[in-house]
């Protein structure tokens, strides 16, 4: 019989460290040795490999073909009405739908397989947005717009979007300066399309409309990230918040 | 009102809407209960919902002769001899004719059985040495099910064997025919629309460290003299499993004490142990489904640090009150709303169990710090007994509580067996490690 003198437990004698514990374990004596063996057999090769494993790849694949399929059957539904429409194989007003089912997929697709990585999944669906708007133009027979407009938009709001939440994230202290942040970022958003506007339009320039929206916003955002790096040393913000506190208990 | 005297023609006809649907020969059909439809909708490689219940012989195991009592006894247990199906809204049982095979033990114990598998039989018998094991899907039955089950299978494979018994008390024999109320769905029949509320139960303590990789299973089991509890408890003025569940909430706190204060801070919340009841002992029923409901005794160690016997008042006077027929009476009812709310019911069974599977992290599962399930004394006839060495009963894996206990005692000893998918056997540490403190000794054996 032998004895964990840390636990005051008993073990069975051919047990060399204390089950609990960890520790070494007094043996006393040998008596019952023949009596007690083992009371689970080893671990097989066949057993380790039958212990399930759905990998997180597998996982990946299994929820993409099910997006893919929700996204290819509309599409055949589509094309399909299209075609009982039209009376034969032409695609018409079709190739909106269509694209905007592709869009969709691939907009589910990128962030499916470059979860970790968040810029490749800014870059993957940038493009996948920049595409969908050259197809939307191109389908009804000629690029006009596109190059003109929607790049430009797409652009600025996109590298905005992406500069507010990347700072975002990485910043430490998290509170009004997001808020902060966010007015920038919808200021600068509003002055490249100003910009934009008027350089489509006629052709110079310049900023109207934007300056109206920027100040405001920008003379708010300078509040809150006073209110932030200045008065959270001041004023005790948990006081503040302790009435929430109070009555969630 | 119960009605507990309903005779059982009565029970039939409540229940024969819910029974067997259609009977074509070997296909014969009938739905899960309402605890199975839970179970098979959170079932996942992650939460197996697997149970053991083992019996060590005297003598090395004869695979073929157990083969044989298992195929001699199938036929007595209709109900286990099936296989789940999967129907466009819920799984069902279909008659599965084949016989169950016996397989090799393995070490880590209750892992994720494919139940909905073609032919696949919703347990497994397993022989190890001089035990013979067998593994439930909670889908099929809980442990008082089960338990009749390996008492007859034991006793058919000591006869087998050429062990003849004068009597073989209450043992359920391959002769004799399966009564109709073994298969009822006791749920449904002793539920009762109610208006009372659910009760909310908060979130409790749950033991925060990260998971093995799925299929590693910890057992450690602690082999105590009953006769010393049993001596304990009554001290108390208390039962065996008051007394274990009072103990198991000390080591808990005592656990929780031993935290760094940051980690002490953003755990101090209730510590409640979830405790099946065998539903059987409040409600006549012979069922041989699922019939059993918990209840959660705990502390509340935002009150302040509780002695042992605060802890024992606690528990003893709650259970008192819980272990009641009309405590559970609504909760059966509203626990059927899952069966009864028609856009649950139209919803198809793969987004059930998309969001089961993930529910079951957030919802009930965390409202407690760890699981006690008690099978009570397991007692034999004599000449059965005799053959006997030991009777095991091993907890389901629980995946947000971590950490699980389930005890049965026999002959003089308490087995308490616990299981965990951590690797710091922490808990087991405090549990016995407090036992041993009270004067109880105590031996542990480990997979
Ligand atoms: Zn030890």
């Amino acid at each position: 019989m032998s004895y964990c003198i840390n636990c005051n437990i008993e073990v069975d004698s051919f047990i060399e460290k204390c089950p609990l514990c960890q520790s070494d374990i007094q043996k006393s004596d040998n008596i019952n040795q023949i009596l007690e063996e083992k009371k689970y057999p080893e671990l097989t090769k066949e057993e380790e490999k039958k212990v399930p494993k759905i990998s997180g790849k597998k996982k990946q694949l299994v929820a993409w073909e099910a997006v893919s399929v929700a996204a290819i059957v509309p599409m055949l539904i589509i094309l399909a009405i299209n075609m009982i429409v039209e009376k034969g194989f032409t695609v018409t007003w079709s190739r909106y739908p269509l694209i905007g089912v592709a869009l969709a997929w691939l907009l589910i697709t990128v962030p499916l397989f470059l979860l970790k990585k968040p810029t490749l999944v800014i870059i993957g669906e940038t493009l996948s947005i920049i595409a969908f708007l050259v197809l939307i133009d191109v389908a009804d027979g000629s690029v006009d717009w596109y190059y003109q407009i929607a790049l430009p938009i797409i652009g600025v709001i996109i590298v905005v979007t992406s500069v507010v939440v990347i700072i975002s994230i990485k910043v430490k202290n998290k509170g009004a300066n997001i808020g902060a942040f966010v007015l920038f970022g919808i200021s600068l958003i509003c002055l490249g399309l100003d910009f934009v506007f008027h350089i489509t339009d006629e052709g110079i320039v310049t900023i109207s409309w934007s300056l109206y929206v920027i100040v405001p916003l920008v003379i708010l955002g300078v509040f809150l990230l006073y209110l932030h790096y200045r008065l959270t040393r001041i004023v005790d913000i948990k006081r503040v918040l302790e009435i929430r506190k109070r009555l969630q208990t | 009102m119960v009605n507990n005297n309903a005779p059982y023609s009565e029970s039939f006809k409540v229940n024969d809407r819910f029974l067997m649907g259609v009977s074509e020969g070997d296909h014969e059909w009938h739905r899960l209960e309402n605890a199975a439809t839970g179970f098979s909708l959170i079932s996942s490689p992650k939460i197996p919902q697997v149970f053991r219940l083992s019996s060590t012989m005297k003598e090395i195991i004869n695979v073929t002769q157990l083969q044989k009592a298992l195929n001699n006894i199938i036929v007595r247990f209709p109900y286990f001899r099936v296989n789940m199906k999967t129907g466009f809204f819920w799984h069902f049982w279909e008659t599965n004719l084949d016989n169950p095979k016996i397989c090799a033990d393995s070490k880590y114990p209750n892992n994720f059985m494919p139940i909905a598998k073609k032919g696949e039989f919703p347990f497994r018998v397993k022989a190890y040495k001089k035990r013979i094991a067998i593994e439930y899907h909670h889908c099929l039955t809980d442990g008082t099910g089960g338990l009749i089950f390996l008492k007859a299978l034991v006793a058919e494979y000591l006869s087998v064997r050429g062990i003849k018994s004068e009597g073989w008390g209450d043992i359920l024999r391959p002769n004799q025919t399966p009564r109709f109320e073994e298969y009822e769905d006791a749920y449904r029949r002793y539920s009762q629309k109610t208006k009372t509320g659910r009760k909310f139960v908060s979130n409790a303590f749950n033991i925060p460290f990260r998971r093995e990789k799925v299929g590693i299973y910890h057992i450690t089991k602690g082999i105590m003299p009953v006769k010393k509890v049993l001596e304990e408890s009554k001290s108390y003025g208390i039962s065996i499993t008051e007394y274990i569940v009072s103990n198991y909430i000390e080591s808990l706190q005592e656990l929780l004490y031993s935290f760094p204060s940051n980690l002490l801070k953003k755990n101090l919340k209730p510590i409640r142990i979830m405790v099946p009841v065998n539903l059987r002992n409040l409600f006549p029923s012979k069922t041989m489904r699922n019939f059993s409901l918990y209840i959660l005794p705990g502390i509340d160690p935002r009150l302040g640090r509780y002695n042992f016997d605060e802890i024992v008042r606690q528990v003893h006077h709650f259970m008192k009150k819980e272990v009641h027929p009309k405590a559970f009476i609504s909760t059966m009812y509203k626990n059927t709303t899952i069966e009864r709310n028609v856009f649950l019911r139209l919803t198809p069974l793969a987004v059930k169990k998309f969001f089961g599977q993930r529910g079951y992290y957030y919802i009930g599962t965390p409202a407690y710090t760890g699981i006690l399930t008690n099978l009570g004394r397991v007692k034999l006839p004599e000449e059965v007994e005799e053959h006997i060495e030991d009777v095991e009963f091993v907890p389901a894996q629980v995946a947000v509580n971590k950490v699980g206990a389930a005890m049965v005692s026999y002959k003089d000893k308490l087995n308490i067996n616990f299981g965990r998918i951590i690797k710091d056997p922490i808990v087991e540490r405090f549990f016995f490690r407090n036992l041993a403190k009270k004067g109880i000794s105590v031996k542990i054996e480990t997979n």
